[in-house]
């Protein structure tokens, strides 16, 4: 029996309404993951550079919850000895794309842990691989709440809030000279910008952008989402500038918070709000002589209009 | 980049077969092999042209694979090692030798033979038990041949005839017009009123080809029944009816279209001459009759003076009441009045008063129908029927009449089934659509002969009207004392005589009768040997705990076996057959017969192998002859094949292939003398095609007039007429079948009694179900809801439960997983899709299952698919879905005068669980 | 030109899952994997209700988004507009699983038959490995069509040409054609009929065209 055929409900018939996919789970999530915040990490590494500070610790870090995340997804694909394949189709796919940035980021990131004049370089492929990861979801048509065009800032604000929170997380481990002020700014920034992003992609998915059910997952997620991982990391830096005997330990939970806000946010949207489109009609068909009818969308709040 | 074959230059056979798993086949189609294994069932696409739905395959016969190679079939004979048999025991099944399987068989049969074929009681110590719908026949091979050659043999074991078939239309249609099935003439059919009738679910591959075909060409078709079937779905319109309320809908468009409409708008030519319409009906009830030859009165228009309804020249007057100066009437036994200036009223008089009680206002309090619907759908159907028009097919000119009305199941049986029967009949009576192109048609007869063309089936009797087999209710030949234990021929004069007779009776009471002795009736015995093949009552029966416990008490149970299953559970022999892809048979195919089964050709169609037969498992007729030798009956055996009980007489005109009868003859003889007889019969003797030829050509047809589709053309070729709208014949039979019991002693009979009336009415039909609920001592109030089934396309009369795909694609189709019910009545109930509930009914019997969701359904209303709750079938007993069978009683007062009772009941419901 | 499509006259499909049945055996499917099926959906309150049955599957979509995400090429667009995939590239990456707005797509990673455990005598035969941790869907029954096509027969008229669904079909609710002919039977339907395509908005294209009513309506 197929997954998606073992993930459908109990009373059969009820898989007209769109359900949750079962094709990718916490293993390509775990992509999105690694990802992003290893790249919004590779970023800041690279923005570093430009201000003098150089950490080899970081620069592996960033690429190795890249890597981490890489590896989660190859766990997940069904054919792992063909996995090389996935060069093959760089003239349309993100997911070849990604894999090809991948092929300049590692052997560029492993030249600058050599060279330290190139980590001021190491951003752009960073950049890169954490777009491809946003178009990932955007080209996905079947799953509404990764096709929406706000997934791209959502994916993008998030990495970099991420990152920056892995970067003042272990900034004051490695950074002899600690985290410079800016380290701070980036990460609020980028914090309002998620939880901006975030206010109007969940209110389009809840307006009829996604099926009934996702929207469900992701008012219930919202809630803690923005207290718990934007406001509460925005408390900390603030206090983090109102109480600077405490600023190590209040910029390393801001961007600890941070960064597992983001997660959150990703494991919510790959396995949890991850509904598919499901099967719509638009007109109901007149049945020899009779009327025709109406159209139905089982499981969104929209019904198409009869067109007639 | 398009996928190879997996497995390229394999060695690729398309063999040629049938499928005739339910009453819909035969189905032509092709099983695809590769490399000697069955990969594919696909279409007989050169059954295109011949096959009225172009040699296309139902869903069911796609199982057949999976049936062939199942895991679970039973491949060798087996014997039962535990003499307890029981719900709750192990049979121990060991298995055995063919030859120790046969002996067993045989040593029993020829101890009841040297015994005596009857028992002390007068019936058959044999009994048998096969599947509904005549379907099994098409797979038994020459048993047929065995069956004849043995004598008695109790075949009133149903299987849940009476209850799941068309009973009321299968005895009253047959009576009316020879139309045992009864069917729209769906290729020419412009409007149908369809009360219940699921034949998108039922009515098998030409059902749904037929009725697509014509909805493509703007047929209209009006639904009536409590939920949404998918046959509802695919009509025109929906109209949600209380449950048993169907005569009252009838009967209100009968009462738009006499009393509202004009009356040039309904077929006076067809009432005045078809019908006996003006028959003159004197003050005791009966007909009017002229006093030298007996023969019914009219009221000549020309003459002005009655005269005998056949006096060349007379015009009938349709209306109206008449003064007569002589006559007499003939009522029950010796009743017999001389009459002197009477007032004879006209049959259709009477109607149309009748009919005048039964408003549309009245109607919408009864069955829930808005009285405007009711209105509209009399009009449009008067409308439609295109009245004085007239089509020509193979030259001959017919009356056209684009009409029809169809009834289902539960809609056809129990009480309220002959009601219903009448008014469906009398609204294509009013336009003239009863049996001419576009409008109601039989399909079939049963209790009549030759079952080949019903069109020959019948001369005029004095009346004026098709002759019937009815079983005698006179005082010297009623029978007082039953052929077999359900007392069909004692009981229901309408039921005849048949072979199908005894299966036809109210089969109920062979199991009833054992637990229930009545009163004057010998004590019904348990048959001492009981053959089942192809069925399984303890699921499909209704009280099916009842019949289990019958089952249980059997002292010899012998079933033919493909798994386990819920009745073989207590049988002490089973018997492999080789199954539906694996055994040989040639069966007719064509002409007319059951649903939507009128093509024009017939001829006959060979199943054979396509799937090497599996263990031991035997071909049918060999199975067959074997027991003929074993019980010395080798040679009435081998004669009954000669004659043609297996399906084709070996003798013709000017062809002779018969078998020499004291010899045994395997399978493959049997058949090929049967394919040659057969190709002789279709080429009047000029060819002579062996089962060589037949196993590579799979079919052969000749032409069948579409024109005998129609008995009306037929009728009125021999000056008859239908004995409608009055029913005096039934009437005198009633009266007389009364006046039999009451001299006999019984009384338990009378309520049936009252079912024989000159004109049917309204009475409070669902109201005998209420009262059940009384008489078995609970509260109507804690059994708010009716429950009804349905048909499941995927798995009607298959005995395909244990097949994986059916199960997999049935999923598809709302209702197969559970409880069907409308959301309003799941939050009175509190329960939500998926919840786990509890059915209960009057007879103290539960099932439990999960709740389904419907916008499809009455409020007051539930659905069970399909016959679910299997406890030994492999499978099938994983589904956790129940079935009503279990809850639907089998009692005295809940059967009706033809000895059918109906798929209903009441339930309570309760909450047992949340969804998992 | 030519570019293959199907009709589903939804005025017609009675639900029997006919197609569904034939296409499993054609394609010979594992238990649950449909790349034909009929969905039973129900429209409407009561009284007032309706039922429809409406056959899905992989909709060899003119900008199909399966083919736009596929990272290894296995997925691809024929000239003719059949989508295919090629299951000795794919590496069952999922990801056009998602991408499809039908549901058309599936992927079994291990052998599974009937009865559970144990093949049968037909599974056992026709048991194709290459199937296995790999995409899989509707091909519009491609080795028919091809075959017929080198054999000088028409797809959609003669059956050795046509997909199994379509000749399987008991109400003739099912046709199959060349959009591009203008007297090619799913042309003259389109002509004949109202029609409309299954979440046309998302821009796909997709070639099962549901007929719902009739023109002259």
């Amino acid at each position: 029996m197929s997954e998606q055929e073992e993930a459908q409900p109990q009373m059969r018939h009820l898989g007209l309404a769109p359900w949750l996919q079962t094709a990718w789970d916490l293993r390509a999530a775990g992509n999105f993951i690694g990802g992003g915040s290893g790249t919004g990490l590779l970023i800041l590494t690279s923005a570093a550079a430009y201000y003098g500070i150089y950490s080899r610790v970081l620069l592996l870090a960033g690429l190795a919850l890249v890597g981490l995340g890489l590896f989660s997804v190859f766990l997940e694909i069904g054919r792992p000895l063909r996995a090389m394949n996935v060069l093959f189709g760089g003239k349309r796919s993100w997911m070849t794309r990604e894999a090809m940035v991948a092929g300049v980021l590692f052997p560029l990131g492993a030249a600058a842990l050599v060279y330290p004049d190139l980590v001021k370089v190491v951003w752009i492929p960073a950049a890169a691989y954490l777009y491809c990861q946003a178009r990932i979801l955007e080209a996905t048509k079947g799953i509404p709440t990764w096709r929406s065009p706000l997934i791209l800032p959502l994916i993008l604000s998030t990495g970099i809030a991420e990152g920056a929170g892995a970067f003042l997380l272990l900034g004051p481990l490695v950074l002899e000279a600690g985290i410079p002020e800016w380290g701070g700014a980036v990460l609020i920034s980028a914090l309002a910008a998620r939880v901006f992003v975030w206010m109007f992609y969940r209110r389009r998915m809840v307006d009829g952008g996604a099926p009934v059910a996702a929207a469900a997952v992701l008012i219930a997620f919202s809630g803690p989402f923005t207290i718990g991982g934007n406001v509460m990391p925005i408390v900390f830096l603030v206090l983090a500038g109102l109480q600077p005997d405490m600023a190590v330990a209040a910029l390393a939970a801001a961007g600890l918070i941070a960064m597992l806000g983001g997660w959150a946010l990703k494991i919510t949207i790959v396995t949890k709000a991850a509904h598919n489109q499901g099967f719509a009609i638009d007109h109901s068909p007149a049945r020899g002589s009779g009327e025709s009818g109406v159209g139905f969308k089982p499981g969104w709040r929209e019904v198409p209009k009869d067109k007639t | 980049m398009s996928p190879a074959p997996a497995k390229p230059a394999a060695k690729v056979e398309k063999v040629a077969t049938y499928c005739y798993q339910c009453v819909a086949g035969p189905d032509l189609m092709t099983v695809k092999v590769v490399d000697g294994i069955a990969t594919e069932i696909e279409p007989n696409h050169k059954a295109s042209g011949y096959h009225p739905a172009e040699g296309k395959v139902c869903v069911k016969a796609f199982g057949l694979i999976q049936k062939a190679y199942s895991p679970h079939r039973i491949l060798t004979p087996m014997k039962r090692t535990n003499p307890k048999k029981g719900k709750d025991q192990d049979p121990g099944f060991v298995p055995i030798s063919w030859d120790e399987a046969m002996g067993i068989i045989a040593d029993k049969l020829n101890t009841i033979r040297a015994e005596g074929l009857l028992d002390e009681a007068g019936y058959p110590k044999v009994a048998a038990s096969f599947g509904g719908a005549g379907t099994p026949t098409q797979y038994m091979g020459s048993l047929t041949a065995w069956l004849s050659a043995w004598g008695p043999i109790d075949f009133g074991f149903g299987s849940g005839q009476g209850v799941k078939c068309y009973h009321s239309e299968h005895l009253y249609g047959e009576f009316w017009h020879r139309g045992y099935v009864i069917t729209p003439d769906t290729p020419r059919t412009n409007y149908i009123i369809s009360c219940g009738n699921n034949s998108d679910a039922s009515a098998g591959v030409c059902g749904v080809y037929r009725h697509a075909e014509a909805r493509g060409r703007g047929m209209k078709k009006v639904q009536v029944e409590p939920h949404l079937s998918v046959t509802g779905a695919c009509a025109s319109e929906w109209l949600p009816i209380r449950p048993k309320t169907d005569a009252a809908f009838l009967f209100a468009l009968l009462n738009v279209m006499t009393v509202e409409a004009r009356r040039d708008q309904l077929d006076i030519p067809f009432l005045r001459d078809r019908t006996s319409s003006p028959y003159l009906v004197g003050p005791n009830g009966f007909y009017l009759r002229d006093v030298t030859s007996e023969k019914p009165l009219i009221w000549d228009e020309k003459t002005g003076k009655p005269v005998p309804f056949d006096t060349p020249g007379a015009v009938p007057a349709l209306e109206g009441r008449f003064a007569v100066a002589v006559a007499m009437e003939l009522g029950a036994d010796e009743e017999r009045w001389e009459l002197k200036d009477v007032s004879g009223t006209t049959a259709f008089t009477m109607f149309a008063e009748h009919i005048a009680q039964y408003t549309p206002a009245w109607a919408a309090k009864v069955c829930d129908v808005p009285e405007a619907r009711i209105r509209k759908i009399a009009n449009e159907f008067l409308e439609a029927a295109c009245v004085g028009q007239t089509i020509e097919i193979e030259g001959k000119t017919m009356p056209y009449r684009p009409v029809a009305v169809t009834l289902g199941k539960t809609v056809n049986n129990g009480w309220g089934g002959a009601e219903c029967c009448w008014g469906r009949t009398m609204l294509t009576v009013l336009v003239g659509a009863l049996e001419v192109p576009g409008g109601t048609i039989g399909t079939t007869i049963r209790i009549n002969r030759p079952v080949s063309n019903r069109l020959e089936s019948f001369e005029g009797c004095r009346d004026g009207f098709m002759e019937y087999p009815f079983n005698p209710t006179d005082r010297d030949s009623w029978k007082s004392k039953p052929s077999i234990r359900n007392a069909y021929s004692t009981l229901v004069p309408l039921v005849g005589n048949s072979s199908w007779s005894p299966a036809l009776g109210p089969t109920q009471f062979s199991y009833m009768f054992l637990d229930e002795p009545q009163e004057k009736l010998p004590r019904a015995t348990f048959p001492e040997f009981l053959l089942v093949y192809r069925t399984n009552p303890v699921i499909s029966f209704w009280d099916t705990d009842r019949v289990a416990s019958v089952v249980s008490r059997m002292p010899f149970v012998a079933c033919f076996a493909v798994t386990l299953d819920e009745t073989n559970h207590f049988a002490d022999i089973l018997l492999p057959d080789r199954t539906d892809l694996e055994g040989l048979q040639l069966i007719r195919i064509g002409g007319t017969k059951f649903q939507e089964q009128y093509w024009d050709c017939q001829g006959f169609a060979l199943r054979q192998p396509s799937v090497q037969a599996q263990g031991e498992s035997r071909d049918f007729t060999d199975i067959a002859t074997d027991l003929a030798a074993r019980t010395g009956l080798l040679e009435k055996y081998n004669a009954a094949v000669n004659r043609g009980s297996h399906g084709v007489p070996l003798k013709g005109a000017n062809w002779d292939f018969s078998l020499p009868v004291d010899k045994v003859h395997t399978a493959e003889e049997i058949w090929d003398a049967s394919c040659k007889s057969a190709s002789a019969e279709l080429t009047d003797g000029k060819e002579a095609h062996g089962l060589d030829w037949w196993r590579q050509n799979g079919f052969r047809t000749i032409p069948f007039p579409v024109a005998n589709w129609f008995l009306t053309p037929a009728l009125a070729e021999k000056g008859l007429r239908y004995e409608l709208p009055y029913q005096e014949r039934l009437t005198r039979i009633g009266r007389q079948l009364g006046n039999r019991l009451r001299e006999f002693g019984i009384n338990w009979w009378d309520r049936q009694l009252e079912e024989y009336r000159p004109l049917f009415g309204w009475h409070d039909f669902p109201k005998f179900w209420e009262d059940h609920v009384v008489e078995c001592g609970g509260k109507l109030a804690d059994f708010p809801f009716w429950v009804i089934t349905a048909r499941s396309m995927q798995y009607a009369w298959g005995s395909n439960m244990h097949i994986p795909l059916m199960r997999e694609v049935s999923g598809n189709v709302k209702g197969h997983d559970g409880v069907v019910m409308n959301p309003a009545a799941a939050v009175k109930l509190g329960v939500r899709e998926g919840d786990r509930i509890e059915v209960s009914s009057p007879i103290g019997k539960s099932v439990q299952g999960r709740v389904v969701l419907s916008q499809g359904i009455r409020p007051d209303t539930i659905l069970m698919m399909s016959q679910f709750d299997h406890w030994a079938t492999p499978v099938a007993k994983d589904f956790d879905v129940p079935s009503m069978n279990k809850l639907t009683a089998m009692s005295m007062s809940l059967t009706d005068a033809t000895g059918s009772a109906a798929d209903l009941t009441r339930v309570g419901i309760r909450k047992v669980g949340e969804r998992a | 030109m030519t570019k293959w499509a199907m009709t589903a006259d939804l005025g017609r499909c009675v639900g029997c899952q006919t197609c569904t049945t034939a296409c499993r055996h054609a394609n010979n499917t594992p238990p649950g994997v449909q790349y034909r099926k009929v969905l039973d959906m129900e429209v409407g309150e009561f009284p007032d209700v309706r039922r429809v049955f409406v056959p899905v599957g992989c909709m060899h979509c003119d900008e199909p988004p399966c083919r736009d995400v596929c990272p290894t090429t296995a997925t691809t667009k024929r000239a003719d507009g059949m989508v295919m995939i090629d299951y000795d590239i794919c590496i069952g990456c999922g990801y056009c699983i998602l991408a499809c707005p039908y549901q058309a797509r599936y992927k079994v990673t291990k052998p599974t038959f009937a009865f559970k455990g144990e093949a049968t005598a037909n599974e056992a035969q026709r048991f194709d490995e290459r199937l296995l941790g790999v995409a899989q869907k509707c091909t519009f029954c491609v080795d028919r069509v091809d075959y017929g096509l080198a054999n000088g027969l028409t797809p959609g008229v003669d059956p050795e040409a046509t997909p199994a669904c379509v000749n399987a079909c008991l109400a003739k609710a099912l046709t199959f054609g060349d959009l591009d002919d203008p007297n090619s039977n799913v042309r003259k339907l389109l002509d004949k009929n109202k029609s409309f395509r299954m979440h046309e908005e998302l821009g796909t294209g997709p070639n099962i065209h549901y007929l719902w009513e009739t023109e002259d309506k």
